[in-house]
């Protein structure tokens, strides 16, 4: 199996929990954010010694969750700071950006990583729409635009012109191309049908995060295999990445009591206030084409706040306990979802970044040998 | 008017409406084809579309020089060529015997093999469109052309197959028209 080590970048230093998204910025303190860059960037330079395959960051907008704007700046640092693990970005929010912005930033990072960057892809939440005032409906049709697009502007040879729906140039040729041929390997998440139907008409690993049922989770990837198939690609273990917030400790007892400190910051301070704007944009758009994914998605995120730290583990939602039990949880999730790929969060919150690097320790020295060669 | 080119002319007649800058539509008139995009056309140019008669030469080359003919004995020049799939080969043919009377070419789709092509004697400005459906050979030859086109521009259009005019119209009619209108200003949008 293959592990990624992911960080959200979060703020960690609010006193209350902001009254509304977007997220008030008056009390943000440049030294302490400067702070958190260098403790967050050596963290995922660290990854690389402790046997982690990939290390990893998404994007977020006006939000404490994650100091992550454009995640693309931090896989730039890594190129400089790190040798050989790949630089995975999960991903840019493809829809809300300029596709040709994103196709260079990308070919830049996978040059000067020397061909280690995984080009993640994601349409996102919705409330990050508003971010860039980008129509929340116009979200699918764009995102498979702007891909279509970055694929040709990294793989064609002459200048070209694009005449699409949403995105009209006259000339493109792009310097510099990637580094990796035809092109980085991508990455396109999938939270529900729909997109794992998209996902799977492309080359692409299927990226899902959150999960709250292994069965629901298992359907949906051999809704992907099934497309994946159709377009005569057969997908293995390699194609499938499961998000998983982690708590590594010498004891679960250890581990759960550290999540349980971590975790309410995370779920009632910095996801609290975007909760309620992605309430508004799914009851004001269609970033939905129907009423029952939307049903879906509100449902996931209140079943798994709603469950206790031990159910959420049983669920196969995040992995949690001493080296022995998380070996076990790795092991289910390889059993049950087919899944070959990992991605570990462990800044979950307020989680001390001490506790983060024993736990990277540990998943070197104790979990990584028993599970590597699932 | 030479006793060959009235010959010519007899046997590649050609319809013509609207008013403007003399553009030749190269596929020859079909009951069964699509006529939204040459009608588009005519409302902004002087469309000519040629009626292919039962006996006309089956080989390109030959078409080529007939057609070439016709559009230098009829003054019909400069003019413009707009075809598509195989029939691009006819517009390449055409513009290589007679550079001095065709300024611009529209290749949409095309299906050809250019070895054994002199396209460096070609002077006209060239849009080649392709659609990010058609088939592969399709895009291979588009970007051959692009690569060996001295003035070409190369537009993928999104979600259209290889009938451009009926999976795309409006994207396939707009950017043909600024191309048609525009010219070497064709890179800078407008709008």
């Amino acid at each position: 199996m293959k592990f990624s080590f992911f960080h959200l970048m979060p703020w960690t230093h609010l006193d209350k929990t902001p009254a509304e998204w977007p997220a008030r910025n008056a009390d943000f303190d440049p030294v302490k954010g400067q702070q958190l860059y260098k403790t967050y960037l050596d963290t995922m330079v660290h990854a690389e010694a402790c046997g982690f395959d990939w290390v990893a960051a998404n994007e977020h907008h006006f939000s404490p969750y994650s100091l992550m704007a454009n995640c693309n700046l931090i896989g730039a640092a890594l190129t400089q700071r790190t040798s050989s693990i790949k630089i995975a970005m999960l991903g840019n929010l493809l829809p809300i950006l300029n596709p040709i912005r994103v196709a260079e930033e990308y070919a830049m990072l996978d040059v000067m990583s020397g061909g280690r960057l995984v080009a993640g892809f994601v349409r996102g939440i919705p409330h990050e729409y508003i971010s860039y005032n980008i129509p929340p409906s116009q979200s699918r049709a764009r995102m498979k635009e702007a891909l279509d697009l970055i694929l040709k502007a990294w793989t064609e040879p002459e200048p070209f012109g694009w005449e699409g729906e949403f995105y009209q140039h006259r000339a493109v040729s792009i310097w510099p191309k990637p580094f990796q041929k035809p092109h980085p390997r991508i990455l396109l998440s999938a939270s529900n049908e729909e997109s794992a139907e998209f996902v799977g008409q492309y080359d692409a690993i299927l990226g899902m995060t959150l999960i709250i049922d292994l069965d629901v989770v298992r359907d949906t990837i051999e809704i992907y295999k099934k497309v994946s198939r159709a377009h005569g690609r057969d997908p293995g273990p390699d194609h499938i990445l499961i998000g998983q917030q982690t708590c590594i400790a010498e004891t679960d007892e250890e581990a759960r009591h550290h999540m349980r400190e971590a975790l309410p910051y995370f779920h009632d301070k910095l996801m609290r206030p975007q909760q309620d704007a992605q309430r508004i944009v799914l009851q004001k758009s269609r970033f939905f084409s129907d009423d029952e994914q939307k049903a879906f998605f509100v449902k996931r995120l209140q079943t798994h706040k709603s469950r206790s730290l031990e159910d959420q583990i049983e669920a196969g939602s995040l992995l949690c306990g001493s080296p022995q039990s998380v070996v076990k949880q790795i092991k289910r999730l390889r059993q049950h979802l087919g899944a070959g790929h990992i991605n570990i969060n462990m800044k979950i919150g307020t989680m001390p970044d001490e506790i983060i690097l024993k736990g990277m320790d540990l998943f070197r020295t104790q979990v990584l040998p028993h599970v590597a060669d699932l | 008017m030479s006793a060959s080119s009235q010959s010519n002319a007899n046997r590649f007649a050609l319809t013509s409406k609207g008013q403007g800058r003399p553009v030749i539509w190269l596929d020859p008139i079909r009951t069964d084809q699509n006529q939204n995009l040459p009608d588009q056309l005519s409302q902004s140019f002087h469309l000519h579309q040629w009626i292919c008669p039962a006996d006309a030469p089956v080989k390109i080359a030959d078409r080529a020089f007939l057609m070439s003919d016709i559009i230098k004995s009829q003054g019909l020049g400069p003019v413009d060529l707009v075809a598509q799939g195989q029939n691009c080969l006819l517009a390449l043919l055409i513009a290589h015997n007679c550079p001095d009377q065709i300024s611009q070419l529209v290749l949409q789709n095309p299906a050809l093999s250019i070895e054994d092509l002199s396209l460096d004697k070609i002077a006209a400005r060239t849009l080649i469109l392709i659609g990010t459906m058609s088939s592969p050979d399709r895009h291979s030859c588009g970007r051959a052309l692009k690569a060996a086109l001295a003035k070409s521009h190369l537009i993928f259009i999104h979600n259209a197959d290889d009938h451009l005019e009926t999976s795309q119209p409006d994207r396939t009619s707009r950017i043909m028209i600024d191309f048609l209108n525009r010219g070497e200003v064709f890179l800078v949008r407008e709008q």
